[in-house]
């Protein structure tokens, strides 16, 4: 690793720039790609009224902070200008080749671990070689995922995708139906109940929503994010022999920890009532193995208020025809409609990896599992940055690119690529020993990820204990860990350890 | 009451006490110095606030416990019962 010096980095949203900060600083040479005209991937050109679901606090890098005078629940655009602001004070914006799609990433195998990278740039193929490799492009691609129901070619009405709904204006004095209960229905549905006629939101299955304030009263952020809600969840790949302690003899008390959650939020937010159909909201899987699933979101605090209004009508079914004016749902209602809105996300897609790389990832179905959610052992100097999901996933981002910075600086050893695929089998028999199943299954962490920034941490050699002051301990169960917490990390300033760190 | 506030501060001040020991390592290990070097501090504090918490919240956390028991056994009926 010692000998990289040019690095390519694929995509500009936050792991790639927090990818490409990282590396600059430590000397390397760095070309960003991005396909776009502007840097920020998901946030250079999202959906009307899209935002930063968490408060600002959390979504932050953690050597950034946000401005002070920032709405606490960011918007996309402002969130957009503080990437932009990221860039040009950390002045690396020379580094990102805009309007550049990446068409093909070959490894040179035969002869190095180094790879060639084929770019369009306005219309014109260049290729070029890269010692390291960085695919920061997220989970998904832009290609939506749009599922196709009997009678298309009938409907008179529009049928977009939730990426197509950019302003108000496809909504404005429309009965609209949305499908799915993701963070993006809920909030074209909210949009749609501000602007249109009747508005519909048709789902399969319910998740246990994140209250932005737990009872109107807690911030979410102290009842999920500190070390006692990742010790309550379903047992970690590596757990502490305290944690373990908990889930055998104290298995009542986590049991009730979550119940007591369900109990509040469903309360909160008046899950058992009745909606339209004559079902509910309660999710059927209990909270603690839902939270890590596709749907889970923080909710916005009008959403509930206004099925209840009957603002929105919520189906808790599916679409099963179109007719030429509307939707037949497979619960029989009949639903008039003339703009069906499909938030139903996008797919997964790495179509510029050669055969060989997308071979040696394998095709399992809930996504690609990689060692550190970063490497695989049969594909040297490529990694990749993003593929964690987390509640605060610029702060996981930056730790990735912080621990990659130390592994191509040589300050910590990977282990040999047997081990490192043994390791990959743990991380997938444990996942799919209590994860529900999700396209993604592969990526997601959540609550567990104070769990993988300590390994992270540790890994590179700093104390994962990283709360300071007389209440340091208390600190260190109760209080949600931040973005800020790792601040002189992901900046490089702590003091290393002499030797290499050998990884196991 | 008071026997049960015993019992409860008695067993938390024993998982404390096994917590700190546990955590009392794991910091030591982590943290560089000299061989000869006596008790580790940072560790230490640790370690008494463990078994502080542990004893002052023992009963608390031992009610709960109880708590959590019967109603998760009582679920478990429920479900059994309605599932046939």
């Amino acid at each position: 690793m010692a000998n990289i010096k040019r690095i390519a980095i694929v995509g500009s949203g936050i792991a790639g720039l927090a990818s490409a900060k990282t590396f600059s600083e430590q000397g390397l040479d760095c070309v960003v790609y991005e396909r776009s005209d502007r840097l920020g991937g998901v946030w250079a050109d999202g959906y009307s009224n899209f935002g930063v679901q968490v408060p600002k606090e959390l979504y932050e890098f953690p050597d950034w902070p946000m401005p002070g005078d920032a709405p606490h629940f960011t918007p996309g655009p402002v969130f957009q200008q503080y990437l932009e602001d990221y860039v040009d004070h950390f002045k690396f914006r020379s580094c990102i080749r805009f309007n550049a799609s990446v068409t093909k990433l070959e490894s040179q195998a035969n002869t190095s671990d180094a790879w060639t990278v084929t770019v369009e740039i306005d219309g014109k193929t260049q290729r070029e070689d890269f010692d390291f490799v960085v695919i920061a492009t997220g989970l998904y691609s832009n290609v939506p995922k749009a599922p196709s129901y009997p009678g298309e070619s009938e409907f008179r009405g529009a049928i977009l995708h939730n990426s197509e709904v950019k302003t108000r204006t496809p909504l404005t004095g429309r009965n609209v139906v949305v499908v799915g209960y993701g963070k993006s229905a809920a909030d074209i549905a909210l949009e749609a109940s501000e602007v249109g006629k009747d508005v519909h939101l048709v789902f399969r299955d319910t998740h246990w929503p994140v209250p932005r304030l737990v009872a109107g009263v807690l911030p979410f952020k102290w009842g999920a994010l500190n070390r006692l809600a990742s010790a309550c969840m379903p047992l970690y790949q590596r757990p502490s022999p305290i944690e373990r302690g908990l889930h055998r003899f104290g298995q009542p008390l986590v049991w009730t920890f979550w119940r007591i959650f369900e109990i509040v939020i469903r309360v909160q937010y008046r899950l058992g009532a009745e909606i339209a159909n004559g079902k509910n909201l309660l999710p059927s899987a209990p909270i603690e193995t839902d939270a890590c699933g596709e749907g889970s979101m923080v909710v916005h605090p009008d959403f509930f208020p206004r099925i209840h209004e009957g603002r929105i009508s919520a189906h808790r079914t599916e679409i099963d025809r179109y007719t030429s004016d509307g939707v037949v749902l497979k619960d029989g209602i009949e639903i008039s409609t003339d703009c069906v809105v499909l938030a139903t996300g996008w797919k997964s897609e790495f179509g510029y990896l050669s055969d060989d790389a997308r071979t040696a990832l394998g095709s399992d179905d809930d996504g690609f599992y990689l060692y550190r959610h970063m490497l695989h052992p049969d594909l040297p100097n490529l990694a990749f940055v993003g593929r964690a999901t987390a509640v605060c996933n610029i702060l996981t981002d930056s730790l990735q690119a912080r621990w990659l910075a130390e592994l191509i600086a040589g300050r910590i050893v990977l282990p040999d690529p047997a081990d490192m695929r043994r390791e990959i089998e743990g991380i997938k028999t444990w996942k799919r020993s209590w994860m529900h199943y999700s396209p993604a299954r592969a990526t997601r962490l959540f609550l567990h990820a104070q769990h993988y920034h300590d390994e992270l941490m540790t890994d590179i050699g700093v104390d994962p204990l990283r709360k300071r002051g007389l209440f340091a301990p208390l600190k260190e169960l109760f209080a949600p860990y931040e973005p800020r917490d790792y601040r002189a990390i992901v900046a490089g300033e702590w003091k290393r350890p002499d030797k290499p760190s050998m990884l196991r | 009451m008071t026997l049960f506030l015993w019992i409860g501060t008695a067993l938390g001040a024993t998982v404390g006490l096994l917590h700190s020991v546990y955590l009392y390592r794991e910091i030591s290990a982590r943290t560089e110095r000299p061989a000869s070097a006596g008790i580790n501090s940072r560790g230490f504090y640790y370690a008494v606030w463990t078994v502080g918490l542990w004893s002052l919240f023992g009963s608390y956390i031992l009610g709960l416990w109880l708590i959590g028991s019967i109603a998760k056994a009582l679920v478990r009926f429920r479900r059994t019962f309605s599932a046939r």
